[in-house]
């Protein structure tokens, strides 16, 4: 027990886990946000542009539960007797296609009468898909596994080994450890995020059938959501403690270099083959027998799949815990013996010569001969910032494919709408009375044709295709009188204040100024960049005792501490264009950049400008201040740094200090604004 | 000219309590070796001489000037190792001499040839693109005391820099120092006292922050007359002596065991040593009741 409880309730180790915990929620939250907005987005523009269809729809729950699910269940039954009378005219058709068909009509008839009841299930739907949780859920119990790798290394791992328990009975309660670890690291971080979604969105009742949330309908298991959500946590802690012990197998093994190289190539292989294996594919024993699978979990909730063993069909969540469970046990005896009772293999030297040849390489061809470009080393590579650096490149590009500021209408129409981007003239004027014009006229020609269709009572087809055709009509009608609107409202603007106004698509811009849950979101990890990367500027010097040794000499004062706040500016920046840029490219090719050279006033909030400034320069002024607010938290963190005895520490009292109370505001606590440092860096204009 | 290092009336506090005490003293060129228990100011002494820390009164004069005035420029005419071996785990030996070569604003040029220089006088021409991470103590020390060397400085101040050295690469590098010192100051602390017994023109004692003796090493050998020691008895005698005397050296003979001591008054029974006293006896009787000496 003393070694378990030294293994969990290590501070340090805690801490990180709390830390991480907290970098998961604040990352889910600006996730979940930036979702929801889109949503909301998407109904405002739905309830705005199309015809009521309240009045005529019925309310989907209610639709799924009396209709849409038992017609499924009606569905597998009948497909599965019409599939029968095929296979009977088909002697060919393999054995298990039969046997399949019969076997998911079972399941189904297993399933007996589920109670679906109608309720909120957005919580449940939100933690469907936490793809960033599943990859954080592997950091700590890894972390964990370093350690005791590393400490087979040491003195202390010589010493543990020749006391009478110090060999296969501490490894067994070392593996205990790690599946304590890793269940308490999937409470914290799947946990987190789901009580996160249930504080935005409430309880989506656990009692109810799991089939009762239309995501589930294919689901072939009596459950609740209840039961679904604590399945899901043992499915998850076992996915998490087989890569674990995996990865502790090998590095007790192996050299550390070709251990590492092992490693990666199963693991991205055995990700890999759940990404890309698709789950009718006859190789679908690839993706669902797979740890990564596991760690998934609610694929095998949500869908449902027999896999072919020998012409057999056997049920894909079943295999996946015989499979899974059957390596996890595998993967413990492994680690019993040969980390256990069996001599430990040397190692270090594999990782220590490979890192000695890189320095190698790095010392005769990468000179430094520059204050400046000796502190860039250090921050770089040293203290492995550029790791963050092409941290904040990837979340650049993630960013990249998750901002959508195009409108929701025709290409016809969007290419019409550029026509008037730009000055505003009377030759727009007229064209824009023009199309409404004509538009109003198709919306009225469709709306009798609709009318004559309904009155003869014509093909059912024939009328909804007539409505859908009306829908759209009217709904560029109102795009077209939207533009006309905004277009009056400038000349007035111009007329009124004598300051030039141009008409300019407002969404680009509402999108960069206002500050969105996506900016938000981006800011959390521009936040986070600046931590890490920062974190140890000054503290390395503190770490490795250098600071008497630089001090001493003609330029480690003023020279050297210039030349590190000159980094830390200019990585700050880079970072802070990087992840702000994005809205600028998309600004670029979503909007012509040359219109960047209209009024600011042309922006509907801009217009409480008094002078007259083009939008490059309020731009470039609004990228600087943010730009600037960064770097007052770089400048933040790096004073953290300044005063604390190492990096780790540095980086804990960083993260404490800015990220958790950042990640709690952002969460929705009722916090004092001033706490939450993402506001900070999402200079919005108001 | 030669050049003068001067210390008057160096005193440091931390708070209420006093790390260096009134210390005064003139440092020539040669090595001046510097003893003293752990905690007796030791290092303190070398960080004010370095402007790591703020002194609390006093002056130290570079030629007449004092270093705070010179700033950038005293800095560059020191060189230094810290106690604690203050070393980069990912640079090379060969990237942290050309580090130390750039802070000390050295040219690129100037910095390639020494660094190249330093090495083989350190013997870790071999290991040049190694990093230090995979370096032993000695091995690192020896980066330390090249970097020191450096740029050639005027002043080396060296804290401990044979520690965790073998005997021979000790030899070696106390031989290199007392080169070097041929033409420049060096004040060298220590705990091996055998290392300034060789090389040193003079010896400094610190205790308590105060500076109780500074004289060359014969003149100190001289006054330690009458005041070294040897008692031969029984382990159980020599044990009940060595409770009156902590600082006392017991050894074993052929014919029983010996305390060697140092004291002002030797006790009843004690036979006074004339011949092979050593800087160790001095240190003894200097810094006896100190944590390090007993």
């Amino acid at each position: 027990m003393a070694e378990i409880r030294r293994l969990l309730l290590d501070p340090a180790r805690l801490i990180a886990l709390i830390m991480l915990a907290v970098i998961n929620l604040a990352l889910f939250s600006g996730e979940l946000r930036s979702r929801r907005e889109e949503e909301e987005r998407y109904q405002m523009q739905y309830a705005e542009w199309s015809i009521s269809r309240e009045e005529t729809e019925e309310d989907p729950d209610a639709h799924y539960i009396n209709e849409e699910y038992p017609a499924y269940l009606a569905y597998v039954q009948t497909q599965s007797q019409t599939q029968s009378v095929l296979q009977k005219l088909n002697k060919a058709q393999s054995p298990f296609v039969t046997r399949n068909l019969d076997k998911t009509v079972q399941d189904y008839q297993a399933l007996g009468k589920v109670e679906v009841e109608s309720g909120d299930h957005r919580a449940l739907d939100a933690v469907l898909d936490c793809t960033l949780t599943d990859i954080l859920l592997l950091i700590a119990p890894l972390l964990l596994i370093l350690s005791l790798t590393a400490e087979a290394d040491t003195a202390v791992g010589a010493l543990t080994r020749t006391t009478k328990r110090g060999r296969t009975p501490l490894c067994a309660r070392r593996i205990f450890a790690v599946i304590l670890f890793s269940l308490a690291d999937v409470l914290l971080l799947y946990g987190g995020d789901f009580c996160y979604a249930v504080s935005q969105y409430g309880s989506p009742g656990l009692g109810r059938a799991i089939q009762s949330d239309p995501a589930f309908q294919l689901c072939a298991v009596r459950l609740t959501i209840g039961e679904y959500l604590i399945f899901t946590v043992l499915l998850k802690t076992l996915a998490v403690t087989v890569i674990a012990l995996l990865v502790w197998l090998i590095l007790s093994r192996f050299h550390p270099l070709p251990g590492w190289t092992l490693i990666s190539v199963i693991v991205a292989g055995m990700w890999l083959c759940h990404q890309f294996v698709m789950p009718t594919s006859p190789v679908n024993h690839l993706r669902f027998l797979n740890p990564f699978a596991a760690l998934r979990a609610d694929e095998f909730f949500t869908g449902y799949c027999n896999l072919n063993l020998f012409q057999y069909p056997a049920g894909f969540l079943g295999s996946m815990l015989i499979a899974v469970g059957g390596l996890f046990v595998l993967l413990a005896a492994g680690c019993l013996v040969l980390v256990g009772s069996r001599y430990p293999k040397k190692r270090g030297a594999g990782m220590v010569r490979l890192f000695d040849r890189i320095s190698k390489a790095l010392s005769r061809h990468m000179p430094c001969h520059t204050v400046f470009g000796f502190e860039g080393w250090k921050l770089l590579f040293a203290q492995r910032a550029f790791v963050f650096v092409c941290a904040a490149i990837g979340g650049a590009f993630w960013l990249w494919n998750d901002i959508h500021i195009s409108l929701p209408l025709s290409a016809d129409t969007l290419m019409m709408y550029r026509e008037f981007q730009g000055e505003i003239t009377e030759k727009k004027l007229e064209k824009v009375t023009y199309y409404i014009e004509s538009n109003q006229e198709y919306a009225e020609y469709l709306q009798r044709k609709l009318d004559e269709a309904i009155a003869e009572n014509k093909d059912v087809h024939e009328i909804s295709g007539l409505q859908k055709s009306l829908n759209e009509a009217m709904e560029t009608l109102q795009f077209w009188q939207a533009v006309d609107t905004r277009l009056s409202e400038l000349t007035d603007y111009t007329a009124r204040t004598g300051l030039d106004a141009w008409f300019v698509p407002q969404e680009s811009y509402q999108l960069l100024f206002r500050g969105n849950a996506m900016q938000r979101h981006s800011a959390m990890v521009l936040l986070l960049f600046l931590i890490f990367a920062f974190c140890g500027i000054f503290a390395f010097d503190n770490q490795y005792g250098t600071a008497a040794l630089l001090r001493a000499t003609k330029n480690g004062r003023f020279r050297m501490r210039l030349c590190q706040w000159l980094w830390i500016f200019l990585l700050t920046v880079f970072a802070a264009l990087m992840l702000h840029g994005v809205y600028i490219l998309h600004l670029a090719k979503d909007v012509e950049f040359a219109l960047t050279e209209a009024p600011a006033q042309s922006v509907a909030f801009l217009q409480f400008l008094p002078f007259s400034v083009n939008i490059r320069t309020v731009l470039t002024v609004y990228i600087a201040l943010r730009c600037l607010a960064a770097f007052a938290l770089a400048a933040a963190v790096a004073g953290i740094s300044r005063f604390s005895r190492n990096p780790s520490h540095a980086r804990m009292i960083s993260l404490a200090a800015f990220l958790l109370p950042s990640a709690l505001c952002e969460s929705g606590l009722p916090l004092p604004s001033f706490l939450n440092f993402v506001d900070a860096l999402t200079v919005t204009v108001s | 000219m030669e050049n003068i290092l001067e210390l008057k009336q160096v005193t440091k506090r931390y708070g209420n309590f006093t790390a260096l005490d009134n210390v005064s003293f003139t440092l020539h060129p040669g090595v001046t070796g510097l003893l003293g228990a752990n905690g007796a100011g030791k290092s303190t002494l070398m960080k004010l001489m370095t402007d790591h820390m703020k002194r609390t009164g006093g002056e130290i004069l570079w030629n007449g000037t004092d270093i705070l005035k010179m700033g950038a420029k005293w800095r560059a005419l020191v060189g230094y190792t810290p106690q604690l071996q203050g070393l980069y785990d990912d640079f090379s030996a060969r990237r942290f001499l050309y580090y130390m070569g750039t802070l000390k604003g050295m040219p690129h040029r100037e910095i390639k040839a020494q660094t190249a220089e330093m090495l083989a006088a350190v013997n870790l021409t071999d290991a040049a693109h190694k990093r230090i991470g995979t370096f032993s103590g000695g091995m690192r020390q020896r980066v330390l005391l090249a970097s020191a060397m450096l740029g050639k400085p005027q002043v080396l101040i060296l804290d401990e820099p044979t520690a965790g050295l073998d005997p021979g690469e000790r030899i070696r590098i106390r031989n290199d120092i007392a080169e070097l010192a041929r033409d420049r100051i060096v004040l060298l602390a220590t705990h091996v006292v055998s290392d300034i017994a060789c090389i040193a023109k003079q010896v400094m004692v610190l205790r308590g922050g105060k500076l109780i003796a500074f004289d060359t090493p014969s003149a100190l050998l001289a006054a330690t007359e009458g005041k070294i020691g040897e008692f031969f008895g029984t382990y159980d005698e020599i044990r009940q002596l060595q409770a009156q005397y902590p600082s006392g050296e017991i050894a074993q003979r052929r014919d029983g065991f010996v305390l060697r001591i140092a004291a002002d008054t030797l006790p009843e029974g004690c036979e006074p040593v004339k011949d092979a006293v050593t800087l160790e006896d001095v240190c003894r009787l200097y810094l006896k009741g100190e944590r390090e000496y007993g």
